[in-house]
């Protein structure tokens, strides 16, 4: 009996004594002869005991299950209700346990619309309907299915339902119980206090959630768990149909051109042609009628079959252009099949890192000349699963309003610049909220995916420069080249700030210190060179390493398509970073960047 | 949640519900066996108050479909025993 949950069991013989003294003393002195035995009894009495009431309606009726073995034995304890309740929860409120769940067998009862209470002085029962059950009976949208556990805040008692509007279980909602008796029952919404993310299918619960579970802590303070889905409720079965009938396409397509070109020929048995005399050679299953008709059809398609092949030699091009039409039939069916059984859930989802998730600010440096560029950049990228804020800082001309200029799924912020400097995309902003950083220029267009692991690489290594352009810097004299040229060595040392993610507390505050004064004029007076300037700043504060690269699956650079990048006269531009290098190394005493080789982590990121 | 990979077997976590026992939280849920498609009862456990889970093991497993592990403590009457039933334990 002792074997139990031990953690409880031990509050509770902790407490024993308090209660001793209550007991006649003639108790007190048998107890110690056989103390034991007597504290057995004792503690099975007081024992809290954990119990799991699941939803098990298929068997038709709800059952209570006891906890033998906290967390994994449990022993059926008894049969509650004789009704195939679903989604019942139980709350004590006003000294009686009560119990909401849905009976859609009930009759006239809506599909995830109905909702009725039970009520029972304990757990264990007896538990009697309330008078006007069904409570709710009505569209499936109001919440009437339960979503949770219904807690008790300040004498009042709440409870969540399921908005199964558009899909099962679309959304929680929350209701106040303003009356409960065993004859009365009124609720009234009351707001959730959630605010649903628009990022759609790339937030965790972007298009369901519908279960909260609402507890107060040991400590006195509460937790809400919440859960949440990336996808409608249906969208599995209509992948797995959509599979199956391209499948089905892809099997019709390739008998067909088998039929065609006469690989495959339709062969009917003779014995079936005709039933015998006694009848008993046909199959048992088919009337003797339809035999004749299969085969008849078959030696037609033989027949066609055979002409189209007779005049697809006559006419070979008319012959290749069927090919190809059916190749690529083929081609499109099969990736279908492939996307529907092998391609998830179609969203880019962040990539935890020690378990966990997390959030970064995007920051894009832009002016008036841009501003179409920039649309584009926050429809996008405000859509990826980590982006907590895009903060885009206004260098020069008519600041844009956020409120209605943009499409975006997180809040926006446009932080207007005295004077137009590339220094300003480093500088030390209070208003940020995370540590992570990505700074990325608006004219780089990526997937979702390739940043979700650019932050993970920096979250693994926070100290360090984690971004998708390396260079080379080397030679003597030193000179500043191209991607290429530090592939064709197989090292990188420095990582491009036009697209990189970099920890907002410590660098911009070294980039901003009063010893960068000098290499943040030179910054000013070139109107280039910022993102050489942090290399060097992180690679001095370091002797470790620096930076790193993550390999973007692709990544489109719209600047060569517009006129207004600085980057645009490529030779000037090089030549200037170049001038940049030389004088960096001067003022801060060489080049302290440390040469670090592709693919040197083991997921292949870097490659 | 990323526990749910060591199981193999199971796929789509739905419905769960909670409980404290001392420093640790217990999380239940419906776990769908890939292979019979049938709800079973599974357990995860945290120690540090939800941030982190590690799957624990099958709760419960019937033979007909199980979700939404409503899961609950009930602290029952406080009774002492009646002085025979001591009397008997004790003897």
């Amino acid at each position: 009996m002792l074997s139990g949950p031990s953690d409880r069991w031990l509050s509770f013989y902790f407490r024993l004594p308090l209660i001793a003294p209550c007991m006649p003393s003639v108790v007190i002195t048998f107890l110690a002869r056989s103390l034991h035995s007597a504290m057995q009894h004792l503690l099975f009495q007081l024992h809290v005991q954990i119990y799991m009431m699941p939803e098990g309606s298929k068997k038709g009726d709800l059952r209570l299950y006891k906890a033998l073995e906290f967390p994994l034995q449990w022993k059926m304890e008894k049969v509650l209700i004789h009704k195939p309740l679903v989604d019942a929860s139980i709350v004590e409120y006003k000294g009686q346990y009560w119990i909401f769940a849905s009976d859609f067998k009930r009759f006239g009862a809506q599909k995830n619309g109905e909702l009725e209470i039970w009520c029972a002085p304990t757990p264990l029962g007896p538990w009697h309907q309330h008078r006007d059950n069904p409570v709710v009976n009505g569209g499936k949208s109001l919440g009437a299915r339960s979503g949770g556990r219904p807690f008790v805040w300040e004498g009042n008692l709440y409870r969540f339902g399921q908005d199964c509007g558009d899909s099962y279980g679309r959304r929680v909602r929350a209701f106040h119980v303003i009356t409960l008796t065993e004859d009365e029952f009124v609720e009234v919404e009351v707001p959730l206090g959630i605010e649903e993310s628009k990022k759609g299918r790339y937030a965790w619960n972007g298009l369901r959630y519908h279960h909260m579970d609402v507890q107060q802590l040991p400590s006195g303070n509460w937790i809400a768990l919440m859960d949440g889905d990336r996808v409608p409720s249906s969208d599995l079965s209509v992948k797995y149909t959509l599979g199956s009938a391209a499948l089905l396409v892809l099997l019709v397509l390739n008998i067909l051109v088998g039929i065609l070109f006469g690989c495959v020929r339709c062969v009917f048995p003779s014995g079936y042609m005709l039933p015998s005399k006694r009848g008993d050679t046909s199959l048992p299953w088919t009337p003797p009628q339809l035999l004749p008709k299969i085969y008849k059809a078959a030696m037609r398609l033989n027949r066609s079959s055979s002409i189209l092949r007779g005049r697809m030699r006559m006419r070979s091009c008319m012959r290749f252009l069927l090919l190809l039409v059916i190749f690529i039939l083929c081609v499109c069916a099969v990736c279908m099949v492939v996307n529907c059984f092998f391609g998830g859930n179609g969203a880019e989802e962040p990539y935890p890192y020690e378990g966990q998730f997390s959030q970064f600010t995007m920051i894009a440096m832009t002016y008036e000349a841009r501003l179409w560029n920039l649309k584009m950049y926050i429809k996008h990228y405000s859509r990826c699963a980590s982006v907590r804020e895009i903060v885009v800082v206004w260098n020069k001309g008519q600041p844009p309003d956020p409120q209605t200029e943009f499409d975006s799924a997180v809040p926006v912020r446009i932080r207007v610049e005295p004077v137009n400097s590339l220094n300003n995309r480093f500088k030390p902003d209070p208003l940020i909220k995370t540590r992570a950083v990505f700074e990325l220029d608006d004219d780089i267009m990526m997937t979702c995916d390739d940043v979700e692991r650019g932050f993970k690489a920096w979250r693994e290594n926070s100290d360090r420069l984690v971004g998708f352009y390396p260079r080379l810097i080397d030679g003597s004299p030193l000179k500043y080249r191209n991607e290429r040229y530090a592939r064709h060595r197989k090292g990188y040392n420095m990582i491009l700030t036009g697209a990189a993610f970099v920890d907002s507390e410590v660098a911009f505050s070294r980039y901003w210190s009063k010893e960068m004064d000098t290499g943040r004029a030179l910054v000013d007076e070139l109107f280039n060179c910022e993102d050489i300037l942090m290399n060097f700043i992180l690679a001095n504060a370091t002797s470790g390493r620096a930076v790193e690269y993550v390999h973007p699956a692709w990544a489109i650079d719209t600047s060569k398509l517009s006129s207004s990048a600085i980057s645009r006269d490529t030779q000037g531009h090089y030549n200037k970073r170049t001038q940049c290098l030389l004088r960096f190394s001067q003022l801060y005493g060489g080049v302290p960047l440390k040469k670090w080789e592709f693919n040197s982590r083991n997921d292949g990121w870097d490659s | 949640m990323k526990f749910f990979l060591e199981t193999k077997h199971v796929s789509c976590p739905d419905w769960w519900f909670c409980l404290w026992q001392g420093a640790k939280m217990y999380m239940f849920f419906e776990l769908k066996n890939s292979i019979t498609k049938q709800g079973d009862i599974g357990v995860a456990e945290s120690t540090d108050n939800g941030a982190t889970w590690s799957y624990v093991g099958i709760a419960l497993d019937e033979e007909w479909h199980l979700s939404y592990p409503f899961i609950f403590e009930y602290h029952g009457e406080v009774r002492v025993p009646q002085l025979s039933q001591l009397h008997k334990n004790i003897l």
